[in-house]
């Protein structure tokens, strides 16, 4: 009989990860994953001459050389090696409704060029902007202490040393901008962002908002030259090099318990197989209504959890190939995000259904930072606008070509028609994703690519402060986008590390948390 | 630097952050939550692994049989997938001791799907392997298991061209069947005139069917083109870059299906005609087969025998003989390994697997890998071809 020490359900970002350093902790690791290649939404796909991202527009804290970030640092111990670049700007943001443009602004990358921008754009917020920045070097050192004392806090630490932290901590970014005194146009250009968090910036926590804001600002942005698909296939390479197995095209039909613990798994194939952990990459709700075989043992609290989360976005992405060159295109970014208003509370109300009256579309040209991702004289787009509800619940199988097309011709019409680009006649390949097909490669429910919402009582600060004390049956972990780090790449990344060292000190311990 | 910019914010606040969170939670439901949703469902139903199926109808057509293809309840398949017209589905096959898939297009309408019946046309190929099995066993009645419908090829209104000339060679008509009746029935929106080419009159399939859709629908039309055979009232030699001028606008697509022959043949005819690569689309075809492009491999390895290694992801190591002038896939399948595989033509990545160690060559008209696929050695068996020795991965079904 195959015994494991881990078994991870499902190699997405944070089931790589975990399994990455888990394996480089000396655990005997399997991962199991129903699709034929690693990532989950992390992934590519090729269509007649170009080949196009999943999901993956930017990283942040990856860095170079002596500015080499956090996650830049992870990969570095963990011998991952890939092929990054460096973007050149932050963002352009174009608010425009009804051909009349409110705002058009390129905002940079690095320290000092975002704050002469703001001398010349909000003169008045000099002063609240140094001090967001102070805020995010706080928000940094209290992370750190956080990650130093591996949750055994000292509450007088805390008060003396890191008050302002415990503040930050409370807040969510519209607050924060408040208190910072920022004027109400900085706020606004400053919540440009918030697609990248799910939510609007009312809404989400002033600490996860600075640490991807600034975290940009300070340290840049990077994408892999090869697209997200090398980043996880090499993941899952190194963690193979260092003794993980791979079970691709399988799947995890039954999770076995003994004593109130996990013990193994049931496959697809019959087969069982044993282990003293499981980390899933696959959401709370799916293993407990659906894989556990003794649904019993869910704790009522980690039921009502899983009852009281809402999901985080759900996208709807538009993939271009074009025939021509990024110049005739009209195309001089790398990332726009325009908008019908800069209200990003309205925009997360509208984005119930699936085309509202108000929209913010997400345009990201990777040939702005690869010029050679694409063949010489063509380049390719990725559109993407994302749901805060349900918005495909009532779509049936005969209609679902017919509405993501529909969809897909308003975002190009409107895209011509904001930037001026030149679209329609350069048409070389198109593909189409909308919540089902993230449903169809992630699995996730109503195709949610962001995990849970971050909600006010469900943020950083509170999932954070949490992580310790909520605890599920005894050996299972969850990693990923619904994990206590949140969605995207970097928290994924290194929640799924953390998890590692967690299930290390589990497995290790006997079975003792 | 400023220690007391938030002085304004209270510091009690940091301790109502976990309460809230617990007062929130302990008011929710304590029932087992829901983990499904439409999307998923709809995901599942569009996108089936596997789709167990029965043969219902078998019609005879010259040297090819139409067979309809209806759930197989008992095997707790309930309905068919729904498609575009012209997409394809893979049959899984067992044929001795090897174990292999050969994909066909539907050749019936999307519409008929929903009402639970898929129809594909099997022409008996010369030295066709598959085509010869199934023709000589499949009857009324056959279990199979089929893929999801996949492949690329069908209209894409914001892509292609309203006006869509569709060239078909032999049994190549089928996915053009498809699309003409989708038309005919509202389904799909453009206008198809097929140029088809056969060798001679005998040889046409879905004559009737198509005739019929014509006359019926005025958005279709058919050329028969016939190669060996004089006659009034079609067209003879091959669909050359002058037939196809007659029809272009320019609202036109090209859309191609049959052999990779023909391929070669009707990409010199439309580069003829300066047609942008947007224009054009070709099916994918199934089989590659080394040329003279590949003159350099088939001269050093050509004839020559190597051993695979397989390392299956159920853990067992087989070692195998594969020959220079086939397919790693097919030596897989040929040693009754089940390799995953669908298009058999490079695009659709369902056999893409691990080169572990040796070389192999990927003809140019079928590199369809990802970037860095190609640089950390995977490779798509079904048109990787040994010059050595290899060692592969493979995620067995």
């Amino acid at each position: 009989m195959e015994k494991y020490d881990l078994i991870v359900i499902g190699a997405g970002n944070g089931g790589l990860m975990t399994a990455c350093r888990a394996s480089q902790l000396g655990l005997k690791v399997l991962v199991v994953e129903r699709h034929n290649l690693p990532g989950g939404a992390a992934s590519s796909f090729v269509r007649g001459r170009f080949e196009f991202d999943a999901s993956l527009h930017e990283i942040p804290d990856f860095g170079q050389g002596e500015h080499r970030g956090e996650l830049g640092r992870l990969f570095d111990e963990l011998g991952i090696k890939v092929e990054m670049v460096p973007i050149k700007d932050a963002f352009r943001y174009v608010v425009e409704k009804d051909g009349q443009r409110s705002l058009d602004v390129v905002f940079p990358h690095g320290r000092d060029k975002v704050m002469k921008l703001i001398e010349e754009i909000c003169p008045e917020d000099v002063e609240a902007m140094e001090n967001s920045f102070s805020a995010y070097g706080d928000m940094e050192r209290g992370l750190a202490y956080f990650g130093a004392c591996r949750g055994q806090i000292d509450p007088e630490v805390l008060r003396k040393e890191h008050p302002n932290f415990m503040r930050i901590m409370s807040l969510s970014a519209g607050e924060l901008f408040r208190a910072l005194g920022m004027s109400e146009k900085c706020q606004r250009i400053l919540s440009a962002y918030w697609p990248y968090q799910g939510t609007d910036i009312e809404t989400v926590d002033a600490s996860r908002y600075l640490m991807m804001v600034y975290g940009y600002f300070v340290n840049g942005a990077y994408v892999p030259k090869m697209r997200s698909h090398s980043l996880s296939t090499a993941i899952a390479d190194r963690a193979a090099q260092l003794g993980c197995r791979f079970l691709y095209d399988k799947e995890v039909t039954r999770i076995l318990t003994s004593q109130g613990r996990v013990c193994g798994v049931e496959l697809d194939d019959g087969r069982v197989i044993e282990t003293r952990a499981i980390a899933s990459n696959a959401f709370p709700e799916v293993v407990y209504a659906r894989l556990l075989d003794d649904r019993s043992l869910v704790p009522p609290f980690e039921l009502k959890k899983a009852n009281a989360r809402k999901y985080g976005f759900r996208a709807f992405s538009v993939y271009l190939g074009l025939d021509a060159p990024p110049e005739e295109i009209g195309i001089s970014d790398y990332t726009v995000f325009i908008s019908t208003t800069d209200d990003s509370r309205l925009i997360c109300e509208q984005s119930r259904t699936r085309f509202g009256r108000e929209y913010a579309l997400d345009v990201c040209c990777l040939n702005m930072a690869v010029p050679d991702c694409s063949p010489e004289g063509t380049t390719e787009i990725i559109l993407t606008i994302s749901y805060t509800d349900d918005a495909w619940a009532d779509v049936s199988e005969e209609d679902y070509v017919r509405i993501k097309r529909e969809i897909a011709d308003q975002l190009i019409d409107n895209l011509e028609k904001t930037m001026g680009y030149h679209i329609r006649e350069h048409i070389e390949e198109i593909e189409i994703a909308s919540p089902v097909t993230f449903a169809r490669y992630m699995y996730s429910p109503q195709g949610s690519i962001y995990g849970y919402a971050s909600l006010k009582w469900d943020g950083m600060s509170s999932r954070m402060l949490a992580s310790g004390m909520e605890q599920t049956i005894p050996g299972l972990f969850f990693v990923g986008g619904h994990g206590s780090s949140l969605s995207g790449y970097f928290p994924t990344y290194t929640g799924g590390n953390k998890a590692a060292f967690q299930i290390m000190g589990y497995v290790r311990g006997g079975g003792k948390r | 630097m400023k220690k007391d910019y938030l002085n304004s914010v209270p510091a009690e606040r940091f301790a109502a952050i976990i309460p809230n969170r617990r007062r929130v939670i302990e008011s929710a439901s304590a029932e087992m939550p829901q983990y499904e949703y439409n999307a998923n469902v709809l995901a599942r139903s569009l996108h089936p692994k596997v789709q167990h199926v029965i043969v219902k109808d078998i019609a005879e057509m010259p040297a090819a049989r139409l067979y309809t293809l209806v759930p197989d309840q008992e095997k707790e398949t309930e309905k068919l997938a729904y498609f575009q017209a012209g997409q394809y589905i893979s049959l899984d096959l067992q044929i001795g001791e090897s174990r292999l898939s050969r994909p066909y297009s539907l050749c019936s309408s999307p519409s008929l799907a929903l009402r639970g019946e898929y129809q594909i046309l099997v022409k008996t190929m010369n030295n066709g392997f598959a085509s010869a099995y199934i023709n000589e066993n499949f009857q009324i009645g056959t279990r199979i298991d089929i893929s999801g419908p996949s492949g690329f090829f069908y209209h894409e209104p914001l892509r292609d061209g309203s006006k869509v000339i569709g060239i078909a060679g032999g049994s190549g008509i089928a996915p053009f069947v498809s699309m003409a009746q989708a038309i005919a029935e509202g389904i799909a929106d453009f206008d198809l005139t097929i140029l088809y080419g056969s060798r001679t009159e005998e040889e046409i399939l879905f004559r009737k069917q198509l005739d019929d859709l014509a006359e019926k629908c005025e958005r279709i039309k058919v050329d028969y083109v016939l190669s060996d055979q004089q006659k009034e009232g079609f067209r003879f030699g091959f669909i050359s870059s002058e037939l196809i001028r007659e029809y272009l606008t320019d609202d036109s697509s090209v859309f191609v299906c049959g052999s990779q022959g023909m391929y070669d043949y009707i990409r010199q005819q439309t580069q003829q005609l300066d047609l942008p690569l947007r224009r054009v689309r070709f099916d994918a075809y199934g089989e590659y087969r080394l040329t003279g492009r590949d003159q350099k491999h088939l001269d050093r390895h050509g004839d020559q025998k190597y051993q695979l290694t397989v390392r299956t992801n159920d853990g067992f190591v087989h070692t195998i003989l594969a020959r220079g002038d086939e397919s790693i896939l097919v030596a897989l399948e040929r040693a009754g390994i089940k390799a995953p595989s669908r298009c058999r033509s490079g695009e659709c990545g369902w056999c893409r697997t691990r080169l572990l160690s040796g070389a192999v060559y990927t003809p140019q008209m079928t590199e369809r890998r990802r970037q860095y696929d190609k640089v950390a050695g995977y490779i798509h068996a079904c048109c990787s071809f040994p010059c050595s020795d290899c060692e592969i991965t493979v995620n067995c079904q």
